[in-house]
């Protein structure tokens, strides 16, 4: 998607979505490539499945650990 | 601000045992650590920030044996509210399980353990917020929601920018 893509319809400006693009981009969470004077953004699933895992531990972490005191409270 | 489905972790768990039992089980750091897997340096109290260290559940060994790889971890809550057998809150860094990153001065997300009375016991309410003020780089690590693409990704940065003014 380009930057004008993006930012239609948005409060957010062109230059602000620009900016966390790139924060986004050292992430690794997206890749942009060169078409004419735009940049063309576009999401990097893999990573957006490893950052999904991530929070699924925490989540699985959650379910562990009360698993845990369920059975310390119920023993 | 309220709250986003990429704000929050929700769990419920219902407990068959009294309530006293539920709430020593949360906020004395002997039973604490025995569920837990982390001892305390100090008793819990409000406003407290008290370091510990990841030992190792006693409830099941096979964890205590995952968790104690982590035993090198700096490991730090503050108490946030203690109202006797109905609430106890604290926060932490979520996840900091990288002893080479220097999380202290970062948001920190707030864990809320709310006791109710159910049907045969005590119904548990765990919840974990505040991850929309985590920063961005740690956040997109740390917290994705459904397989919504952009739409998520414009929210993070409208959430973002509404945090960083």
């Amino acid at each position: 998607m380009s930057i004008t893509g993006l930012s239609s319809g948005s409060r957010v400006t062109r230059q602000a979505i620009t900016k966390h693009l790139r924060v986004m981009e050292r992430a690794r969470l997206v890749h942009s490539t060169r078409r004419g004077r735009e940049s063309i953004w576009e999401l990097d699933r893999r990573r957006l499945e490893e950052a999904r895992r991530y929070l699924d531990t925490i989540s699985a972490q959650w379910d562990a650990a009360l698993d845990r005191l369920r059975t310390f409270v119920e023993s | 601000m309220s709250p986003t489905t990429t704000d929050r972790i929700q769990k419920k768990i219902l407990l068959r045992a009294p309530r006293s039992r539920v709430w020593r089980a949360l906020t004395d750091i002997g039973q604490f650590e025995a569920w837990f897997g982390v001892r305390f340096e100090a008793p819990f109290a409000p406003g407290a920030a008290i370091r510990g260290k990841i030992v190792g559940t006693s409830v099941d060994p096979e964890v205590a044996k995952m968790q104690t790889q982590y035993s090198a971890v700096p490991f730090e809550i503050t108490v946030e509210r203690i109202e006797p057998e109905r609430l106890f809150s604290f926060r932490w860094h979520p996840n900091a399980g990288d002893k080479g990153t220097d999380y202290s001065g970062e948001p920190t997300t707030l864990v809320e353990f709310t006791l109710e009375d159910a049907p045969g016991g005590i119904l548990l309410t765990v919840i974990e917020s505040g991850f929309d003020r985590i920063p961005l780089e740690r956040r997109a690590k740390a917290f994705a929601g459904n397989e919504q693409g952009w739409e998520i990704m414009t929210r993070i940065i409208g959430t973002y920018l509404a945090n960083h003014p």
